[in-house]
């Protein structure tokens, strides 16, 4: 019944590395990238949106969904540059240097050893939010602690999986997620009212940037494009395809935020901690057998939560396995040995207040990490004029072991 | 890990005994013993190798040459079609008179055995297979040479209608378990040269006809060569079911999904060699194994392809929500009323809460009673004997059920639950897919006594997780939804017109794309070439 | 059969995790219906009052139905119990009763909150936090003040339903659907109370009859008193039809020799707020007429028109009515225009007080009536 039982022997790879290039096609990339994008946002950030923005936060919600939409064209490009290689192999190729290897080199392992905390954080902050909102509507009585570990157990066993999986995975529950979406647009038909959007254009400039700002955060999350454009199939049309993810992701959660909005005003939607459960308590179904919808919608959010926690946990893990060049089999060992720490990372917080004010310095760390130095690479990549060289693409298997050192 | 080792150890040391034991046998049969020239000879090396089995008999015989050379005629006694044995092998060989004395074997070869199926040995082993496959043996005093004369002919049952997968529409006729019969009844479906039939023997000791059925130019090669490579990998003593191998070629052993599917109807197993995947047949068993098999497979009936395109997929709608019924209903009848009685409508929950009232066990025990005795009322009624059965099942059913409540031991809800479950599992038309969503729901079910709503999603997504591991010869399991494959999806959830379905199921990569050739570039894109063209 | 052991260890394990924290069965909990807050004798308390049906006892559920005794005329009066406790909060309320309630109480199904005119008079804001607060109430709760107590209203014998909450719920759900009772539930209250300086919630009104309960129109609340109310069904066209988008009563108008029923069956409106804060409202109201006891000839357009206008009329003056009584008696805005006002002129919202300032604004209403057809005869 252990998931992870990989296949008969004749078909594994008995100990050498496994090159996973080329298992995920473009549509699955796509997916993997929308998931990961609206995992956590869906639960706190219209309300998050409603605080720092005020009644702006409807309109520059969209904006800032545009303009992360650009920084992903970005970021796909300097992907595209280096075919089929994740960014623990080309962030030290872009930093290299001739004189002083170890300088270049430093500065790479600083980069993804930062990003790897920054995931890791990621990965403690989105387990807690989902297990707070589900201890909040669904098991009020249980333990934090038994949410938690459930959750990152079974984020955990799905983590360490072959990367095709992962992408078949996402692929699958694809489809499911859509559904609160499409319930949402009955709950605005319902019980929306044109007035709660409004006033608009009433902050000023500062305002406006921060809207802008905290916004844009809740689209983060884009950054696992690092990581799995090294297992693209097409690598061509990839701007593409994740420039739609982003824009579909943008859509998804811009009209959870403008429904919120529709329904309930600014006030009454920043003053509600999980609007978005209250959102779908909003209406009574009338045809379903279940009294609530909302409880359909918690059943989703569960499978929200699940795949995009392990979405977070397979890069962070691929990315520690690419660095270290860790056995295929021993990827669950490293999966394993990283869950004390997302564990510890999710019971830090004392209460939830705490817990909020902590999500929100971590998510302006975030900036950095999804904005600033997508750009650093990006323009230090065109100055330097780094690529893979077309050499590379023909070599396959094997090179991962040496691609850092060309 | 010392655990491990030691094991490891232990299937070693008995490996090399098996090893050395079957290497005795094959040696004491005499893989390389030719036939001798002394009639005698072969006789008492026979008898020594069947140690006097009485069913062997050898009639030994002077033949009506110049100087009455002796001949023997060596057959099983049931297995023979004793017609052929007796009036057109052991008749002319003792009435016909031979002139030519230089050359009997060529005159017996060509003149006096009046059967089609005759092919000459030397070799002692293939004497030996020959009679207990149930050919014919002739040997002649002198000759090194001796004859295998095709006389299988045992006793059969005839053909039946398929008892597991009866259809309202559609043939109904069902596989043989003489393997023969079912290749015929194939061929007779499949009148194409290019059908493949590669012979196996497996089972050291049973030394089952194993038959691998392909398309060449159609079937993908890789799979060809897998179903192959596994079939020759396989080392077993006997081989009695397709279930037998069914473990063995299956990729992955530690799953409650089925990945080979069976059939027992000929006309499936044709259409799943059109699309493009292998069939094994196994002497002896009525069923064959089909390969490689999808999930979306295990709802499919081969009626949904008989009956027009708008009833099968209404009718593979009714399945899937069937399947899901299965699976799910006594796990959220727990959740709900152990943990979000709110998500009930709130007079029903009135209603629910009353019929509790007098139940003594929480929900999960409640449920797991009742699954549990209808699991055992299900295994019941299929030893018991003939019509019985389903009375039986119906009786205890209804008896236990009524009472069961009455007595205040569970609540009509449950009983409404568990009889919804276990008629929706009887609508899955695959008996092992079925039997494997019997079993998940009792992890659901416990999922949901300890966690609710959540527990079922953390359980379901686990679920989702292995479905999503296993492959079928190298094909994700979950295709054509993971990977998606557009143009299969087609023929996943709803049938779409057989039209619209030109081109063959792309995840099998078949080498033959279509079924229908020379469409014109229209209707190509209309029928889904487009779809199909951009998987690799 | 390595995994033998790992399959072991969660069979063990799992029937011990069963029956932790959150199962709690469904017939081990109270399921609240109802809750009536009263205001008790001492100063800035109130009583609540919960009310509990006893599933066995409900027809339907499990084994024989039945009425409650309620000879005395002290007991429950129907297969029911209500338990209540006085306090300064609700909190505290609660917790009298509940320990004197065997099983924990439940407010997931919880269908109606019932108020009494006194304590809504007080205020209601104490006893609204704590609910707002619990994920497990529902927004979908109707909200209603009654005359006279609270706790009496659940304890009426009505006739066709065995909890009296059902027939409130029953009727409410069916009233604001036909669109003659205020949409008004427990979602819309919290969002209504949300708008900075403009917080005019309404609620239904019931009043307790002998048998069943009769609706009499709204409460009208500023913050969370009461402040007066609006009786009856003709008045309360105008709430309907601006507040919630329903479509209203039939209205009556009286012709020469006879009277003409005008029943609508869709209402739109659209307000317009100008910079200086004066509102205009047009309302389109379209309907049907339902009687006819006049000798008017209804194939005629110039009688249709004629009706129409009329009906026009009678609309307008029933609003002018409401607002100047909305503004000059009750200082309240019924209408939740002050939501509009912010939306559309933001700069003027913000420098006047809008709770204070609203008696001072200028309304105008315009009507506009079309009759589609007539029924089956052709006059």
């Amino acid at each position: 019944m252990t998931p992870n039982n990989s296949s008969q022997p004749s078909q594994s790879a008995s100990s050498k590395k496994v090159d996973h290039r080329g298992s995920l096609s473009s549509y699955q990339i796509y997916v993997l990238v929308v998931l990961s994008i609206i995992g956590a946002p869906l639960l706190n950030f219209p309300r998050f949106v409603a605080t720092e923005a005020g009644a702006d936060g409807v309109w520059l919600s969209v904006i800032s969904g545009l303009l992360v939409t650009g920084f992903v064209f970005m970021v796909s490009k300097l992907c595209q540059r280096f075919t089929g290689q994740t960014f623990v192999q080309f962030i030290p190729e872009i930093f290299e240097t001739k004189r002083m290897k170890w300088f270049g080199k430093g500065i790479a392992s600083l980069i993804i050893i930062g990003f790897a905390l920054y995931w890791m954080n990621q990965i403690s902050f989105q387990v807690r939010l989902f297990s707070e909102a589900t201890n909040t509507t669904l098991l009020p009585k249980t333990p934090i602690e038994v949410t938690i570990i459930t959750l990152l157990l079974a984020s955990t066993l799905a983590s360490y999986s072959r990367p095709a999986v992962i992408g078949m995975l996402n692929e699958l529950l694809f489809p499911i997620i859509l559904i609160p979406f499409a319930l949402q647009l009955y709950v605005v038909f319902k019980k929306g009212d044109w007035v709660h959007i409004f006033p608009l254009f009433q902050s000023d400039w500062k305002g406006l940037c921060k809207g802008i700002l905290s916004n844009g955060l809740g689209f983060s999350g884009f950054e696992v494009l690092f990581l799995i454009m090294g297992y693209s199939q097409k690598v061509d049309h990839s701007s593409k395809v994740n420039t739609r993810a982003m824009l579909t992701a943008a859509i998804l959660l811009s009209s959870t935020v403008i429904a919120q909005y529709f329904v309930f005003g600014v006030n009454a939607l920043s003053k509600n901690l999980w609007s978005a459960l209250d959102f779908y308590k909003e209406v009574r179904p009338e045809l379903l057998v279940i009294e609530r919808i909302e409880a359909f919608v918690l059943g989703i959010w569960v499978v929200i939560a699940f795949i995009a926690i392990t979405n977070l946990q397979f890069v962070l893990v691929r990315t520690i396995c690419e660095a270290f060049h860790v056995k295929e089999e021993q990827t669950k060992y490293v999966a394993w040995s990283l869950f004390p720490f997302f564990y510890g990372g999710a019971m830090v917080s004392e209460n939830i207040s705490d817990f909020f004010a902590k999500f929100q310095e971590h998510s302006y760390v975030g900036f950095i990490f999804s904005i600033v130095i997508p750009i650093l690479l990006f323009l230090l990549a065109i100055i330097r004029r780094k690529r893979s060289s077309p050499k590379k693409k023909d070599q396959k298997g094997g090179e991962n072991h040496h691609a850092t050192s060309t | 890990m010392k655990m491990r080792k030691l094991r490891f150890l232990r299937d070693q040391k008995r490996k090399k005994i098996l090893e050395q034991q079957s290497k005795n046998k094959v040696e004491e049969r005499s893989e390389n013993k030719g036939i001798s020239k002394n009639l005698d000879e072969n006789l008492d090396f026979l008898k020594n190798v069947f140690g006097n089995s009485t069913d062997i008999i050898t009639r030994t015989f002077a033949m009506k040459t110049p100087d009455h050379s002796t001949g023997a005629v060596i057959y099983i006694d049931e297995m023979v079609n004793k017609d052929i044995t007796h009036n057109y092998i052991l008749r002319p060989l003792m009435q016909e008179e031979i002139q030519d004395q230089t050359d009997i074997w060529k005159n017996v070869v060509q003149k006096l055995i009046e059967a089609g199926e005759v092919k000459e040995i030397t070799k002692m082993k293939e004497v030996i297979n020959g009679i207990l496959s149930g050919d014919t043996i002739f040997l002649l005093e002198g000759t090194t040479r001796a004859l295998v004369i095709g006389t299988k002919g045992w006793t059969t049952r005839s053909v039946g209608e398929p008892r597991a997968e009866s259809v309202v529409r559609g043939p109904r006729e069902g596989l043989s378990e003489t393997s023969t019969f079912s290749l015929a009844m194939i061929r007779h479906r499949m009148k194409d040269p290019d059908l493949r039939i590669q012979s196996f023997v497996i089972g050291e000791r049973t030394q089952t006809a194993v038959s691998l059925l392909y398309v060449e130019g159609l079937t993908n090669e890789q799979i060809v060569e897998t179903a192959r490579n596994r079939l020759k990998d396989i080392k077993i003593d006997g081989i009695l079911e397709t279930g037998y191998l069914e473990e063995y070629l299956q990729d992955q052993t530690w799953t409650p999904f089925p990945q080979i599917q069976n059939t027992e109807r000929p006309d499936s197993v044709v259409a799943h060699l059109l699309e493009g995947r292998v069939a094994i047949l196994v002497d002896g068993s009525p069923h064959a194994l089909i390969a490689p098999a999808v999930f979306t497979q295990f709802y499919n009936s081969p009626e949904d392809y008989y009956e027009r395109y708008l009833i099968s997929s209404f009718l593979r709608l009714i399945r899937l929500f069937s399947f899901a019924i299965a699976l799910l209903l006594p796990a959220f009848y727990i959740a709900f009323v152990s943990f979000h009685p709110e998500l009930i409508p709130d007079q029903l929950s009135i209603a629910m809460a009353a019929g509790r009232a007098s139940v003594p066990f929480p929900s999960i025990v409640e449920a797991l009673l009742m699954e549990g005795s209808i699991e055992v009322l299900r295994e019941a009624s299929i030893r018991l004997p003939g019509p019985i059965g389903p009375t039986i099942g119906i009786v205890g059913g209804l008896v236990i059920g009524t009472s069961a409540v009455q007595a205040g031991l569970v609540s009509p809800a449950i009983v409404i639950v568990v009889g919804m479950t276990t008629i929706s599992s009887y609508a899955n038309p695959s008996y092992n897919a079925a039997i494997s969503i019997r079993l998940l729901r009792f992890p659901l079910m416990i999922a949901a006594s300890i966690l609710g709503l959540f527990g079922i999603m953390i359980a379901l997504m686990l679920m989702i997780l292995h479905m999503v591991q296993i492959r079928s010869f190298g094909v994700p399991y979950m295709t054509p939804f993971a990977p998606l494959r557009w143009g299969a999806v087609r023929d996943a959830i709803v049938r779409v017109p057989w039209k619209y379905m030109n081109a063959r199921p792309s995840f099998l990569k078949p080498q033959d794309r279509y079924r229908q050739k020379n469409l014109s570039s229209e209707e190509a894109v209309k029928t889904g070439r487009d779809a199909s063209n951009d998987t690799k | 059969m390595r995994h033998l052991p790992k399959v072991l260890i969660f069979m063990l394990i799992f029937p011990l995790l069963s029956g932790c924290w959150d199962r709690r069965e469904i017939e081990d909990r109270s399921f609240v219906s109802a809750i009536a807050i009263d205001s008790a004798e001492e100063e800035g308390q109130a009583e609540i009052s919960v009310q509990i049906p006893i599933p066995n006892k409900v027809t339907g559920g499990g084994s024989g139905g039945g009425g409650g005794d309620s000879a005395d005329g002290k007991g429950p009066s129907g297969p029911f119990e209500l338990l209540s406790g006085v306090g300064k909060t609700y909190t505290e309320a609660m917790h009298q009763i509940i320990s004197s309630a065997n099983d924990p109480l439940f407010f997931g199904n919880m269908q109606v909150i019932m108020i009494s005119e006194e304590q809504a008079k007080k205020g209601i804001e104490p006893f609204m936090d704590a609910l707002k607060r619990t994920s497990e109430v529902r927004r979908q709760l109707y909200p209603v003040v009654v005359k006279g107590k609270a706790k009496e209203a659940l304890n009426i014998k009505v006739p066709s339903e065995e909890i009296p909450t059902n027939y409130i719920r029953g009727m409410l759900r069916s009233g604001t659907k036909n669109g003659i009772f205020t949409d008004v539930t427990f979602g819309q209250l919290l969002i209504d109370m949300e708008i900075p300086n403009c917080q005019f919630p309404v609620m239904n009104y019931l009043e307790p009859i002998e048998g069943g309960y009769k609706w009499d129109g709204v409460a009208v609340f500023n913050r969370d008193k009461m402040v007066g109310m609006i009786h009856g069904r003709e008045d309360i066209a105008g709430v309907l039809q601006v507040r919630t988008n329903q479509r209203g009563h039939v209205v009556i108008a009286p012709r020469s020799d006879g009277a003409i029923a005008f029943h609508p069956y869709r209402s739109g409106r659209k307000i317009k707020v100008k910079p200086d804060g004066s509102i205009e409202i047009h309302i389109e109201v379209t309907g049907f007429i339902q009687e006819k006891t006049s000798k008017d000839d209804l194939s005629k357009v110039e009688v249709i028109q004629d009706v129409s206008n009329q009906v026009a009329t009678i609309y307008q003056d029933r609003m002018k009515r409401l607002i100047t009584r909305s503004q000059k008696e009750l200082q309240a805005d019924v209408l939740n225009l002050g939501k509009y006002v912010r939306a559309y002129q933001p700069k003027f919202y913000n420098s006047i007080n809008w709770q204070e300032e609203y008696p001072n604004i200028r309304i105008t209403t315009k009507y506009h009536v079309t009759i589609h057809r007539y029924g089956i005869s052709s006059d």
